[in-house]
C-alpha cells in the first residue's frame, strides 16, 4: 500500500525540524501539543538535549483545551519565561482543531514583550519542511541591516544535527573552507550564537549545507543581494571545488587544477540521504574516480533543479523497494536501517551512513566522519 | 484586492446570494474570485451553469497533492474563478481541518497571485462552530464578514453567535463585521424584527433581498438571476447591493 511505512520508523517530523534550527539560539522552543510530541523532540530528534540547558517546552495542551479552543493557558505558562525569543510550532492536535498559532503568537509577543516566532508545523510532514521555514524566518525577521562586509566571508547555512550530526562535523566543515582562505562569518544553526546569526549580513556570500536552507538562501539574495553556493566539502577535491565556486562568485579569479582520476571496481552506485549532502558525496566521488553512474535518493524534498535526471524522490517504502530491484547497485550509501530491504549480497556493498532524522538515536553513538578533507576516507575501502 | 467572508445560518440562501453578488460584482467590471467552504461543495454551481467543478479536498484525497490551479478552479459565468474546498463524508472526518487543508493548498499554488482577483467571496458554511470555519475570517484571508439573515428566530440567533464569534475575535485581527443581508421569508414585521436586531448587534442592513420567485426559476437553470435577466427588478437589487459593496469604506 503507497504511503504506508511497515518496516522504517517514522522520520523526524516538521516541528523537530523547527526546534533543530532554533535550539542553540537562546530562545524558548514551545511545542504546542500534548506533551508526546515534545518528548519525540527532545528524546529523539534532538542529540544536544541531554547535555544543554535549552528551553523544549510543551505547552501542555489538554483534551479540553481542545475542545474549548482554550488558547490562553499557553501565555499563562510561559508568563515567567525570560527567552529571547520564543518559536512556537504546532503539532497534529492543534492543526487539526485549527488552533491559529499566528494570534497566539500576537497574544504572547504583545504579553511578554518579546518577539515570537509561529510555525504551522502538523506533525504529518517531514523535518526539512519545519526546518526551511525556521530558517526562512530567520532570513525575514531576525537580521540586522549592515553596509560592513567581511573579506571572503561566508556564512553556512542549514547545519542540524538531523543532517549534520554534531560539532565536529561542521568544524571539519569550516577547517576546511579557512583553509582555502574563506573566513567563517556565522553558521545556521550549529556553533554560532543568536548575535551572530544576526550579523550574518557582514557575509558576502552564503554556503547552503542542506536542503532545509535553500529558501532562507534564496530569501537571502532577493532580500540583501547576498548570492549562494550549494555545496558540503568532502574530500581535499571537492573542497576544492567548493571553495573555487566561493571565490569565484567574489570575483577572484581561479586556477584550473587538473585531477587524475583513479580506477574503481564500483560501476554503479546509489547514494540515499540528504540531497544536498548526497549530491556533495556525489561530487566529491566523481572527482577523484572513475565512477559515472552514481544516483542520489531521498525519502526528504528534493529540489528539481538540483536532480540529476536518474535521480529520485523515495515516497513510500513499496518505491524504494522498486528502486533497489530495478538496478544492480555495486555500491549503496545509506542509514544503517535501509539494509533491512536489501538481499544478504546486497548488504555486503553498503556503507553506513547514519541519518538521524530517519534513525534517530539507533546509531547516533556510532560516528561516521563525512565532512571537510577527510570526509571521504568512510567510503574510500569500498570504491 | 478585498476578501468578504459570507456566513449565516444553514439553508439562510447564503450559496445564492454569495453566486449573485459575485456575478453582479463581476458586471460592475472587477475581478472575482468565489470559494465555497462546504462539504457539500455547491456554492459555485449557479456560476458555471452547472458544470462541475472538483473541490480541492476531493482532488487531495485521490491524487495526494495538487499541483495546479487548473485542476481545481473553473471559470465560471462572466469569468468569475469557481473554486471549492469540499471536505469529508457527512458523518465522518474533520470539514474544519477540510477547510484549513484547502486553503493552505490555494496558498500553496499562489492562487491569488495567479488570478488577481478584486474581490474574493467566502462562502461558509453555517456558523463558526469551530477553528477550522474561522479560518475564513484569520489574518490575510477575508477583512469583511456579511452575514446573511431572515427574520426568522434561528436564522437571527446563529447571526447573533456569529457576531459574537467576530467581537471574540476582536484581538487577533480577525475579519470585521460588514453587515447584514436581509434575505426576506416574509414573516409579519420582518424588516422592523431584522432592523431591531441588527441594531442591537451593533451593526447595519446593507441590503434587502424581497422574495422573488425568478431566483428559483434561473437557479433550476444553474445560473443565478443576474445571469438570468439583469432588467428584472430583483436584479437590480442585487446589482445596487454589489455597487454598495463596492464603494463601502474600510471598517474599523
Amino acid at each position: 500500500m503507497k504511503g504506508l511505512y511497515s518496516v522504517l520508523p517514522p522520520f523526524a517530523p516538521d516541528y523537530s525540524g523547527v526546534s533543530s534550527v532554533f535550539f542553540e539560539l537562546g530562545g524558548v522552543m514551545v511545542i504546542n501539543g500534548a506533551d508526546g510530541c515534545t518528548g519525540n523532540v527532545t528524546g529523539y530528534d534532538e542529540p544536544r538535549f541531554y547535555s544543554s540547558t535549552a528551553c523544549v517546552y510543551s505547552s501542555g495542551l489538554r483534551e479540553l483545551n481542545a475542545v474549548t479552543g482554550d488558547e490562553s493557558f499557553i501565555v499563562e505558562r510561559l508568563k515567567n519565561e525570560k527567552g529571547k525569543f520564543i518559536a512556537l510550532a504546532s503539532t497534529p492536535t492543534p492543526a487539526v482543531i485549527g488552533m491559529d498559532q499566528r494570534a497566539i503568537a500576537q497574544k504572547i509577543s504583545t504579553e511578554l514583550g518579546v518577539p515570537v516566532y509561529h510555525f504551522d508545523t502538523t506533525g504529518t510532514y517531514t523535518y526539512e519542511k519545519g526546518a526551511s521555514e525556521a530558517f526562512a524566518r530567520i532570513a525575514e525577521n531576525m537580521l540586522i541591516d549592515m553596509d560592513e562586509k567581511i573579506d571572503n566571508s561566508v556564512n553556512l547555512l542549514g547545519a542540524i544535527p538531523l543532517d549534520y550530526w554534531n560539532e565536529v562535523q561542521i568544524e571539519n566543515i569550516k577547517e576546511a573552507l579557512i583553509k582555502r582562505g574563506i573566513h567563517i562569518n556565522a553558521c545556521w544553526a550549529m556553533g554560532s550564537s543568536l548575535e551572530e546569526i544576526r550579523h550574518s549580513l557582514k557575509a558576502q556570500m552564503n554556503l547552503v549545507l542542506s536542503i532545509s536552507a535553500l529558501k532562507a538562501a534564496k530569501i537571502m539574495k532577493e532580500m540583501y543581494n547576498i548570492s549562494y553556493v550549494i555545496g558540503v566539502p568532502i574530500g581535499r577535491g571537492y573542497s576544492d571545488v567548493v571553495a573555487d565556486k566561493i571565490k569565484q562568485n567574489l570575483g577572484s579569479d581561479m586556477e584550473k587544477k587538473e585531477v587524475i582520476k583513479k580506477a574503481s571496481n564500483v560501476k554503479k552506485m546509489l547514494i540515499i540521504g540528504e540531497q544536498i549532502l548526497a549530491n556533495s558525496i556525489r561530487k566529491a566521488v566523481k572527482l577523484e574516480y572513475d565512477i559515472e553512474d552514481i544516483k542520489v535518493a531521498s525519502f526528504f524534498h528534493m529540489d528539481k533543479d538540483l536532480m540529476e535526471s536518474t535521480d529520485k524522490f523515495i515516497d513510500s517504502e513499496d518505491s524504494f523497494e522498486e528502486l533497489l530491484r530495478k538496478s544492480d547497485y555495486d555500491l549503496i550509501v545509506g542509514d544503517p536501517l535501509f539494509k533491512i530491504f536489501l538481499s544478504p549480497t546486497e548488504k555486503k556493498n553498503y556503507v553506513e551512513l547514519p541519518h538521524l532524522a530517519v534513525s534517530s538515536r539507533l546509531y547516533w553513538d556510532n560516528y561516521v566522519c563525512y565532512t571537510g578533507e577527510a570526509g571521504m576516507e568512510f567510503l574510500r575501502s569500498s570504491l | 484586492m478585498r476578501k468578504i467572508a459570507v456566513y449565516g445560518k444553514g439553508g439562510i440562501g447564503k450559496s445564492t446570494i454569495t453566486s449573485s453578488l459575485s456575478a453582479a460584482i463581476s458586471k460592475l467590471g472587477y475581478k472575482v474570485v468565489q470559494i465555497g467552504c462546504d462539504p457539500k461543495a455547491d456554492s459555485t454551481i449557479n456560476l458555471t451553469n452547472g458544470q462541475k467543478v472538483t473541490p480541492v479536498i476531493q482532488y487531495l484525497k485521490e491524487k495526494g497533492s495538487c499541483e495546479s490551479l487548473d485542476e481545481i478552479a473553473v471559470k465560471g459565468y462572466n469569468d468569475i474563478v469557481c473554486i471549492e474546498a469540499g471536505g469529508p463524508t457527512p458523518g465522518v472526518g474533520c470539514a474544519g481541518r477540510g477547510i484549513i487543508m484547502a486553503f493552505e493548498t490555494l496558498e500553496d499554488l499562489d492562487a491569488f497571485e495567479e488570478f488577481k482577483p478584486d474581490f474574493v467571496f467566502y462562502d461558509v458554511l453555517g456558523d463558526v462552530v469551530c477553528g477550522g470555519f474561522a479560518m475564513p475570517i484569520r489574518d490575510g484571508y477575508a477583512d469583511e464578514v456579511i452575514i446573511v439573515t431572515s427574520g426568522e428566530k434561528m436564522a437571527l440567533f446563529a447571526a447573533g453567535n456569529i457576531k459574537m464569534a467576530i467581537d471574540s475575535f476582536g484581538d487577533k485581527g480577525y475579519g470585521r463585521l460588514r453587515g447584514v443581508i436581509l434575505n426576506k421569508r416574509n414573516i409579519e414585521n420582518e424588516e422592523e424584527i431584522v432592523s431591531r436586531y441588527v441594531k442591537d448587534m451593533d451593526s447595519e442592513i446593507i441590503g434587502i433581498i424581497p422574495r422573488d420567485g425568478n431566483i428559483q426559476k434561473y437557479e433550476e437553470q444553474n445560473m443565478t438571476v443576474i445571469q438570468g435577466d439583469i432588467e428584472l427588478p430583483i436584479s437590480k437589487t442585487i446589482m445596487d447591493i454589489a455597487k454598495s459593496i463596492v464603494e463601502g469604506s474600510e471598517i474599523q
